[in-house]
């Protein structure tokens, strides 16, 4: 009888301990099974969205490429775009691209933003400011136009980014069927160009005093740009389109030369080659070479407060691997590149850090969506 | 030989020569572009170059079939109703096809696909890989070859190389 008794006793505690080891282990589950950040939807219906910007007040500007700038206010969309936008050259890839608010908006309320100009016989990447009053456009004026003019609606660049100093970095792409000019410096196509806010290239741009060269050029060798970043310490990533293969995040610095299409890992869509050579004297390798292409977008360099791990890291979205990436930096050069959120597996056009520490990713498409990622 | 395989001989034989041709000139466009950079291209290296583009034929078969067959046809029907020199119909198709092909896929994509034709001369170049095409197709097949109203007959009275 006590040994039936006891017997049972020590069955019951087996069986509790096996209990609340499956309760702890299924907690334990959870717990890893719970991911440690949110997407929530902001806003959608967007018209194929390019670009996203943050304005002190805590508004948004978007930028959609058929030529609507729009205002996103207490978490809406505002249904009446901006008026002032001028007229933009929508076709292939052209459209309105980058929005870009002045250091000092608070104060004057400038801002920046670049677009395809012109028309099939003749078009370029062009970049204005403007003074944004309520919802208006006032006081436009036309900084700079890449010239020559081109006839194909492909390769705009159109990204700007502001530096330190006040003047303005733009990329200009090589417009798809001009690559060589992206080597010739009495063209725009194919470079990086910087301004100050008044238009005018800066005297210490690094050709401004070589009568045979463009004075705007800082940069040279490149082919189709999507994303220009700087960094709180004053470093400049850049990431853009190898043909197929060879897409690019390279550092970039004054008078450097990054190779197109002198070097390139990637080929021509028809299997030709672009070149023999992936490497040449005078010509930078990428810090990131993506064979097969993913198609990189918009990148950012984050420093927001909520993913602390990810602070000095590059974000970067794709349109053809439908993914974020993350690259790892340890200063300037790279420990790994891993994919982020698997579950946005979709074509994103823009990556932002907002002020909130959150990530901002604008999808690409004729129903873009403005998605907020932050900590759970 | 029975005419058609006859004629499809010929039509591949001129389709492979035209590709081959036409990667040939396209490539030495490409190349001749980075030497205008001053970009140092030896002979080894052209000839590498020139011979793994040859990986694009499989791309340049696929429209240049199609193009040929349908300017090959028409120049079938040129030379039976309109007469005139048969070999001098199938050079103008060939150049025509590819020419036309060219500008409509420029058209349609709003950017030339083939580097080798992005200039005027390069485009030239290109016609002139199509001329051959018609050229040895022509060579190749006999006398109203593509008209189902072929005689000996007439073949003798038009008196055509």
């Amino acid at each position: 009888m006590h040994a039936g008794k006891s017997l049972l006793l020590r069955g019951s505690l087996c069986l509790s301990i096996l209990l609340s080891f499956s309760t702890v282990t299924a907690q334990v589950a959870d717990q890893l099974q719970k991911k440690p950040y949110k997407i929530d939807t902001l806003v959608q219906s967007l018209d194929s969205p390019w670009s996203l910007a943050f304005l002190p007040n805590g508004d948004y500007l978007i930028t959609e490429l058929g030529g609507k700038l729009r205002r996103v206010k207490d978490g809406k969309l505002l249904e009446q775009a901006i008026n002032g936008v001028p007229a933009v050259y929508y076709a292939g890839q052209g459209g309105l691209f980058d929005v870009v608010v002045d250091r000092e908006f608070a104060s004057n309320q400038k801002i920046y933003l670049s677009f395809a100009f012109g028309d099939a016989n003749g078009n370029a990447t062009r970049l204005i400011s403007a003074r944004l009053l309520d919802d208006s456009l006032v006081d436009i004026k036309v900084l700079f136009t890449a010239k020559p003019l081109k006839q194909t609606p492909h390769h705009y660049g159109g990204r700007v980014v502001q530096l330190s100093d006040g003047t303005l970095l733009l990329t200009v792409g090589d417009g798809f069927n001009y690559r060589e000019q992206a080597q010739k410096l009495n063209s725009h196509l194919g470079k990086i160009i910087r301004i100050n806010q008044d238009g005018k290239a800066p005297a210490d741009n690094p050709w401004a005093n070589d009568g045979n060269a463009l004075p705007q050029i800082w940069s040279i060798g490149h082919r189709n740009e999507q994303a220009l970043v700087l960094t709180p310490n004053g470093i400049v990533f850049e990431n853009e389109h190898g043909p197929r293969g060879g897409d690019e995040i390279n550092i970039i610095r004054a008078a450097s030369n990054y190779g197109w299409p002198v070097i390139t890992q990637g080929i021509d869509y028809n299997g030709a080659s672009i070149t023999p050579y992936t490497e040449y004297a005078g010509m930078q390798q990428p810090l990131v070479s993506w064979t097969p292409s993913i198609a990189p977008a918009g990148m950012t360099y984050y420093t927001g407060s909520q993913f602390p791990e990810w602070q000095g890291d590059l974000l970067v979205v794709s349109l053809a691997q439908k993914s974020v990436r993350r690259i790892d930096l340890d200063g300037e050069s790279v420990k790994t590149d891993e994919r982020l959120f698997p579950e946005l597996n979709q074509r994103m056009r823009d990556i932002r850090t907002g002020p909130d520490g959150s990530i901002y990713i604008l999808s690409d498409g004729a129903n873009g969506q403005l998605l907020r990622i932050s900590t759970n | 030989m029975p005419r058609i395989i006859h004629l499809a001989l010929a039509f591949v034989a001129a389709v492979v020569l035209t590709a081959v041709l036409s990667s040939i000139f396209s490539t030495q466009f490409v190349i001749a572009g980075l030497q205008d950079l001053g970009v140092d291209i030896p002979l080894r290296v052209r000839f590498k170059m020139t011979l793994g583009d040859l990986s694009i034929l499989e791309t340049l078969l696929m429209v240049i079939s199609t193009c040929f067959l349908i300017a090959f046809l028409i120049a079938g029907l040129c030379s039976s109703k309109l007469k005139g020199n048969r070999i001098a119909w199938y050079m103008a198709a060939g150049a025509s096809a590819f020419f036309v092909t060219f500008l409509v896929l420029e058209a349609v994509l709003q950017l030339m696909p083939v580097a080798g034709a992005r200039t005027g001369f390069g485009l030239f170049t290109q016609a002139i890989a199509g001329l051959i095409g018609g050229y040895v197709f022509a060579r190749l097949t006999p006398k109203n070859c593509l008209t189902p109203t072929n005689d000996a007959t007439n073949n003798a009275s038009q008196g055509e190389a």
